[in-house]
């Protein structure tokens, strides 16, 4: 009876991803015809979730030796889809999206709460989650998160300096994005976008760890 | 963390000890069952406090647990 609960969410997943990629196509077309690069973005980026959904659904199969995945396993999954949510509206208000609207403020400062409690959202998803006889961490929960904030480190070095160097390089991109709010969120979309990278690689060592 | 130069002896001290379920182990030690999951096949080096704590889950000393087989 489980088992069939089980495949029917499953398939109800499926479907929602397989409409949540069609939508993202479909705004890419919309982008590419309208030359709208916020357009673009925001459908890249629907595709992005949809296969990064698909991947986890994959990854939270039991392994090998049946081992399920820990609450942290979860958690880094969950945190890379609600961060590629939040890039999606950041990063659309960085591209011009909402362009001088209030509305624009008030999604980045909703999204500020996000990027600066991003740990302690974390935590709670995983003690909201523990249950009898689970930990909400242990030694190697620390040594691959670890890796993930290695991770995540360098890649928003790299995302600063590129930014950066284009900056400076293509006057002509950067003139007319100098509007506050979109200066702001593009440095919170790099924040977000160097989080969801590390939070993928802490996922995936977890997942390698299983098989 | 793959290819730890680590080895250990786990799974077999834990079937010599009335067949001790991963989870007890666990338990005992104060770690996840996926982290003991993790150490029996070889893709984690525990810290040397863990190991410690598994010996000590099993009555044994680390050295009957734990091996080195680096170069």
């Amino acid at each position: 009876m489980h088992g069939m609960d089980r495949n029917r969410r499953g398939g109800w997943l499926l479907l929602a991803l397989a409409l949540v990629a069609a939508l993202g196509l479909t705004v890419c077309a919309l982008g590419l015809r309208e030359g709208e690069a916020h357009l673009l973005f925001g459908g890249v980026v629907l595709v992005a979730i949809a296969v990064a959904g698909q991947l986890q659904r994959v990854a939270e199969r039991p392994g090998r030796d049946g081992g399920t995945p820990s609450l942290s396993e979860r958690a880094s999954w969950q945190h890379v889809g609600v961060g590629m949510a939040a890039i999606l509206v950041l990063g659309g208000l960085s591209l011009g999206s909402m362009q001088g609207r209030f509305s624009s403020w008030l999604f980045f400062f909703a999204y500020v709460l996000i990027v600066a409690f991003y740990p302690q959202f974390r935590t709670r998803f995983i003690e909201a989650n523990l249950r009898h006889r689970d930990l909400a961490g242990d030694e190697r929960d620390h040594v691959l998160r670890a890796q993930g904030d290695r991770v995540a480190k360098r890649v928003l070095e790299l995302a600063l300096v590129a930014t950066a160097v284009a900056w400076v390089a293509m006057p002509g991109l950067s003139a007319p994005s100098a509007e506050p709010v979109r200066v702001a969120s593009l440095l919170l979309s790099l924040v977000l976008v160097a989080n969801v990278v590390g939070e993928a690689r802490v996922a995936w060592l977890y997942w390698r760890d299983r098989q | 963390m793959t290819g730890t130069p680590i080895a250990n002896d786990i799974r077999r001290l834990r079937f010599e000890h009335g067949e001790m379920t991963q989870q007890v182990l666990a338990d005992a030690c104060r770690v996840t069952r996926q982290t003991i999951i993790a150490l029996e096949a070889g893709r984690y080096a525990p810290s040397l406090e863990l190991a410690f704590r598994i010996a000590r889950a099993f009555g044994v000393g680390v050295e009957d647990v734990f091996r080195w087989e680096g170069g």
